[in-house]
């Protein structure tokens, strides 16, 4: 297994490649260049196809095209980008093509900022396009899970035949890393029998989003959600770190959760029992995970690089009888751990 | 994840001084050592002659925030790095301070272990400019707090230039030992 430091964006673009990325479309906006750029060199020498499109509406329906011929495909782009972007993923979600989508979060509404956010949690994890579907979710805390989950999300996409997407902010994906890389030798993937790529002889394939004949369409909408709810059986993933004996447990994802980690080492050397929860499923959330520490635990304090997103499914999920902070930060960088130890202390302190 | 093994360190100065190259490096020869790393650059929008830092932490086991709230300690090339950085270092924290383009008006703490080092002046009697300052600097740096093995630091040179610069590699070991030696130097007087 090759041991490699590399930035978390070009571990992501690398994970891509070894799960056998064919079709990459890109289009230019910071802070994710570093993919494209990455990619546009690498994936051509593995036999994939780079295409820089002239729009990210152009690129995501390159995707769909791409897709529905049986091999992976993926795209990346940053907050305003994606935006552009739901309307081809309502259009996957509904003629359940899988593809990836990574969106490294900038700072928004409109052209925002370029800084590091976690501006798009609602978007991402709420729908984003129209109509009645659920995109997994992944939201990586370190170069090598970069790696690991992008090959997450390729399987997922696969299994499920649905879009899915990696959401990370900036600072993990700039952020250079010991990465080992699992899979060098590449990951071989089953052939696809619905796609068009693999017609027999007599075989009619149609792949569309458009139902209009008697109930197909509330059947329809029914699979997409007994998707979503296997899902929520098999796919969810987290962290709990020192929360079995916490007294307060603090819940984030991506780069705040780790410098989050750091804070919670700091209050235990100062005699605060703090613990870390951290989704990394953001769909499908953990929510039986969350349930049964809130039967532990009374009090959550919620960090994000937002001004209160996730803390609504935590309130949703942990209930109204328990304690629940929020810190939010929506400025260009995350808080150091500093910050988040007199955060703890503040809100035991009340 | 509390370890024994753990360094914390901020480089600081202008774009073009090589400290971005000189992060890299170091958490380069700390993973030769299987050690965990972290390399974070500065990031925002940047102009040519811009400011241009990182953060480098270097532990036995995990690693959680990669931006320190005091790091323990800095090279520090240029007078505005040392206005922005010098607060924030952690009590009693190393500072190396390239004393051949930094005034030493500014320095108002009395805590720190501060050193003085030409490194300038060190790099033009290695290269005949002042360009491998940076080496000097981190041989300083990696010789005062033995957060890895000299010749580790020598040793990712080699694995990390390119075929193009190869003939560079030699000039840059010699900067980094012109480095250490002034450190074992100062440890005389």
């Amino acid at each position: 297994m090759e041991k490699l430091f590399l930035r978390g964006s070009e571990s992501l673009a690398l994970g891509a490649i070894d799960a056998s990325l064919k079709f990459y479309a890109g289009y230019p906006i910071t802070p994710q260049n570093d993919i494209p750029e990455f990619l546009s060199k690498e994936l051509p020498k593995v036999g994939g196809k780079f295409v820089q499109a002239e729009s990210e509406v152009a690129k995501i329906n390159m995707l769909l095209g791409a897709s529905a011929c049986g091999i992976r495909v993926m795209t990346s782009s940053s907050s305003p980008g994606i935006s552009l972007m739901q309307e081809g993923i309502s259009y996957l979600a509904g003629s359940e093509l899988p593809a990836v989508i990574v969106n490294v979060m900038r700072w928004g509404p409109g052209l925002g900022g370029i800084g590091a956010s976690q501006g798009d949690y609602h978007q991402a994890t709420k729908g984003g396009g129209h109509g009645d579907y659920f995109v997994p979710v992944f939201a990586p805390y370190s170069a090598q899970e970069m790696y690991d989950l992008i090959i997450k999300a390729f399987d997922v996409a696969d299994e499920y035949r649905t879009p899915a997407m990696i959401l990370v902010d900036v600072m993990i994906s700039l952020m250079k890393e010991k990465v080992l890389r699992r899979y060098d030798k590449g990951i071989k993937v089953k052939e696809k029998k619905w796609a068009f790529g693999s017609k027999k002889e007599g075989d009619q394939k149609i792949i569309k989003s458009l139902y209009l004949k008697g109930n197909d369409l509330e059947r329809h909408n029914w699979k997409l959600y007994e998707k979503y709810q296997k899902m929520c059986q098999k796919e969810v993933l987290y962290e709990a770190y020192l929360c079995d004996d916490a007294e307060i447990i603090l819940i984030g994802f991506g780069m705040i959760a780790r410098i989050g980690k750091s804070a919670v080492d700091l209050a235990r050397e100062r005699g605060i029992k703090a613990g870390l929860f951290r989704p990394i499923s953001l769909i499908p959330f953990p929510e039986r995970e969350l349930e049964n520490l809130s039967t532990k635990c009374e009090n959550f304090l919620v960090v994000e690089m937002n001004t209160g997103q996730m803390v609504h499914d935590i309130k949703r999920v942990v209930g109204k009888d328990h304690n629940i902070g929020f810190y939010g930060k929506p400025s260009s960088y995350a808080p150091n751990p500093e910050e988040l130890y007199l955060k703890i202390k503040e809100y035991l302190e009340k | 994840m509390s370890s024994k093994y753990y360094f914390d360190f901020v480089f600081s100065g202008f774009g073009g001084q090589g400290i971005l190259i000189a992060g890299n490096l170091l958490c380069y020869s700390a993973i030769l050592e299987n050690r965990e790393v972290t390399f974070f650059p500065s990031y925002g929008v940047e102009m040519r002659g811009g400011s241009a830092n990182c953060y480098v932490v270097l532990s036995d086991s995990q690693i959680g925030s990669p931006i320190p709230s005091h790091p323990m300690g800095s090279i520090i090339m240029s007078t505005p790095a040392l206005i922005r950085f010098l607060p924030i270092i952690k009590n009693n924290g190393l500072v190396l301070i390239n004393s051949d383009i930094i005034s030493t008006d500014d320095i108002n703490r009395k805590d720190l272990d501060i050193r003085l080092i030409p490194a300038n002046k060190l790099s033009i009697d290695v290269i005949g400019n002042e360009r491998l300052a940076n080496m000097v600097m981190l041989g300083y740096l990696v010789s005062a707090t033995k957060c890895v093995k000299i010749e580790s630091l020598v040793k990712s040179i080699k694995e990390v230039v390119s075929e193009k610069h190869k003939k560079l590699i030699p000039l840059n070991e010699k900067a980094i030992l012109a480095g250490a030696e002034l450190f074992e130097k100062d440890k005389r007087c």
